[in-house]
């Protein structure tokens, strides 16, 4: 059954004795109380769901191979035009027989940290800190914030200043991690979907719309990202490595999901009505 | 050996993250598709019993007149209900509102002013309860403001003998002050559209939330009474009646109008009372849980030990990240695995996205989509939420069986314009 905005019902109701339990004096449709609303688990939402993640996810693995050689490409453009010193090499991950997905990771040295990436950073974390005790309260979250990433570069001082070279993770290696995890995670967004998006009433179009947007997006950030790593990890030596990788990693790709997931939930779709919430001023 | 004792300290960190997120899924798949049970939603006509209406107060002099008026417009037959405001100590014009409200409406409003005995809203509903013969006794907040039918929607359910409780929905109303109040919103709907009805759907355990609710005397003294002494009253309550054999029912029909905090140190500091309540009946019940009474199904148990230790998951979550954090600089093998292993810990830790999805359905299903949006800024509700909780939780006071220094009111600050509403 879809409803329009006003309540009225877009569709006839059927006339079996559940329809009339909602027909209005006047013929329309009465609405259902919110904590009343459902939706029905029907063979065709489930498996509707099931072919879109399945569908999509294949379509990702098939374009693995081709994405893996576009950043390729990208990154080769990208350090010549940002004058980034470094070179491009390619890993090869093997899926069974039949894929190969090249992982471009940057030919590149994360210095171990000297006298100027200590005073520059150490200031950063400190000048950081002090902006957190400054922010007014109604900030509280991007204080705490804040204060969460000054932490994790203040371990990562203490770590630097107690170890000695050379860093445990070297940064081609870790840019190719970077790029992998973020591909993982590329391959199972149309699952991640199909749990929780596909099982709604939107229309297949607007079902579609979100997981190419979402895709499209993440495809888009994702090199850019591990270069943003690479780029600051390279001038800043590997002081900022483990900040990158706790803070600015993985969460940024899952915060941005998380984003545009919400997004789409807000659009229309084709069973639950849309109401206003009831709004009182009480000031 | 020290890191292979972080790494399965970490998979066990992981493991407890996703018995809750399994938990979230099933329990918003249950609300969306599942059968829902609202037995006593279709009762419009009966005997009505005769009900007090408790509503303690400490310092509400802002919206103690609003939420008499609310009462005493309620569709319930006028010679079967009473409201009793307890006023404990309050040092604010409170006392003389409900006394004017007790003149002009004698014998419906019958305040009770405390002026010794324990301080805090548990002593003061004990008292209360011990000084009543009534029946069902229903307790409101002060600042809630319930709509005309919402005291027959509470009584019905206690038509069913089994029933020893009932909660009502809460719903905020002064959403659009600040990002705070939305975030709030949002967190509410979740709670309550989604978690409370999927656990009465479930035959799980529905929390009585003790800020909209009633309770059976006859429960409630076979239960112990009200617990003085708990930081969470409601939560304590709860138990011990389901303990005791006794259904709590949660009513999603019965929605009944908050004021959310305005402002994130008053969120923290209820948030904290919130923690510490918790984690007492967390100490005091979840053994009592786990002998598996006979009168309790297998997955009510479980579900009542989740429940009761879902404040104890922001410390686990913070331990996971230094668990996490000092492998990555001891050189744990950084292997597919663990890649895995880092995303799982790192989107749990800003709220694991079945949250969001708990969220972005409640919302969606109560039909008014927009404020999904919001969406991605519940990472810094939840972000604040974690340090605030692990802070309570780390406190001595969160495990004490009785408070060293005893109840007391812990208020949550008031915003309201006591000229906007309250006639008298």
């Amino acid at each position: 059954m879809a409803f329009s905005g006003t309540g009225k019902s877009l569709l006839p109701l059927g006339g079996g004795i559940e329809d009339l339990r909602l027909r209005g004096a006047k013929g329309g449709v009465i609405r259902k109380h919110r904590a009343m609303v459902g939706l029905e688990w029907s063979t065709t939402r489930v498996g509707r769901a099931v072919l879109l993640s399945l569908v999509f996810t294949a379509g990702v693995i098939v374009a693995l191979p081709w994405l893996g050689r576009f950043y390729t490409m990208l990154y080769e453009e990208l350090i010549w035009w940002i004058g980034l010193p470094a070179g491009v090499g390619v890993q090869e991950i093997r899926v069974g027989e039949l894929l190969t997905i090249p992982i471009p990771y940057f030919r590149l040295a994360a210095p171990w940290p000297l006298r100027f990436h200590w005073v520059v950073v150490g200031a950063a974390t400190a000048i950081g800190l002090l902006l957190s005790f400054l922010l007014p309260v109604k900030y509280l979250p991007a204080r705490y914030f804040i204060r969460f990433v000054a932490l994790v570069q203040t371990v990562s001082l203490g770590f630097f200043a107690l170890s000695s070279p050379p860093f445990l993770y070297p940064l081609p290696g870790y840019t190719a991690g970077m790029l992998t995890a973020g591909i993982a995670v590329l391959t199972l967004i149309p699952i991640v979907l199909g749990f929780s998006f596909y099982i709604f009433d939107h229309s297949l179009a607007r079902q579609m719309l979100l997981t190419l947007l979402l895709l499209g997006h993440l495809a888009v950030l994702l090199p850019l990202q591990v270069l943003i790593h690479a780029w600051l990890s390279h001038y800043l030596s590997a002081l900022v490595q483990p900040t990158m990788f706790f803070v600015f990693g993985l969460l940024v790709e899952v915060l941005v999901f998380v984003a545009f997931y919400g997004w789409a939930m807000s659009w229309p779709g084709e069973e639950i009505p849309q109401t206003q919430p009831a709004r009182r001023a009480l000031r | 050996m020290i890191r292979n004792l972080l790494a399965a300290g970490l998979w066990v960190v992981v493991a407890i993250l996703v018995i809750y997120t399994l938990r979230h899924y099933i329990f918003t798949l249950n609300r969306v598709f599942g059968r829902h049970r609202q037995p006593y939603v279709d009762i419009g006509m009966g005997d009505w019993p005769e009900v007090a209406i408790f509503v303690p107060c400490h310092n509400e002099e802002k919206v103690i007149g609003g939420m008499l008026d609310a009462l005493l417009a309620a569709d319930y037959p006028k010679d079967r209900f009473f409201i009793v405001p307890i006023n404990d100590r309050s040092t604010d014009g409170t006392a003389e509102i409900i006394d004017r409200y007790a003149a002009e409406y004698p014998g419906r409003v019958r305040p009770y002013h405390r002026k010794e005995g324990k301080p805090g809203k548990a002593a003061a509903l004990k008292e209360a309860t011990d000084r009543s013969d009534t029946g069902i006794f229903l307790v409101f907040d002060a600042d809630y403001l319930p709509g005309p039918n919402l005291l027959r929607q509470l009584v019905a359910p206690f038509f069913d003998p089994s029933v020893g409780a009932v909660m009502g929905r809460v719903v905020p109303h002064n959403l659009n002050r600040t990002l705070l109040t939305r975030l709030l919103d949002l967190e509410r709907s979740g709670g309550y559209q989604v978690d409370q009805q999927a656990r009465m759907n479930l035959h799980l355990i529905p929390q009585y939330g003790g800020t909209v609710g009633g309770v059976r005397r006859s429960a409630l003294l076979d239960a112990g009474n009200w617990n003085e002494d708990s930081l969470a009253e409601d939560t304590d309550i709860t138990y011990r009646l389901i303990l005791r054999g006794w259904e709590v029912v949660y009513q999603n029909r019965s929605e009944c109008y908050e004021e959310v905090p305005e402002n994130w140190p008053t969120r923290i500091r209820q948030i904290q009372r919130w923690t510490r309540g918790h984690n007492q009946c967390l100490r005091r019940y979840a053994f009592q849980l786990l002998k598996f009474p006979k009168h309790l199904r297998f997955w009510q148990v479980i579900d009542g030990v989740l429940l009761l230790g879902v404040f104890a998951v922001a410390p686990i979550l913070l331990l996971g990240w230094v668990f996490a954090t000092s492998l990555f600089f001891m050189g744990y093998q950084f292997s597919q695995s663990l890649v895995v292993l880092f995303a799982v810990a790192s989107y749990s830790t800003l709220g694991n996205f079945a949250a969001f999805f708990e969220v972005a359905t409640a919302c969606r299903l109560d039909g008014s989509r927009n404020r999904i949006r919001l969406l991605p800024f519940l990472s810094l509700g939840f972000l604040v939420n974690l340090l605030a909780i692990s802070r309570a939780t780390l406190s001595r006071r969160s495990w004490l069986a009785v408070p060293r220094a005893g109840p007391r009111w812990e208020k949550t600050e008031r915003y309201r314009n006591a000229n906007t509403v309250g006639k008298v």
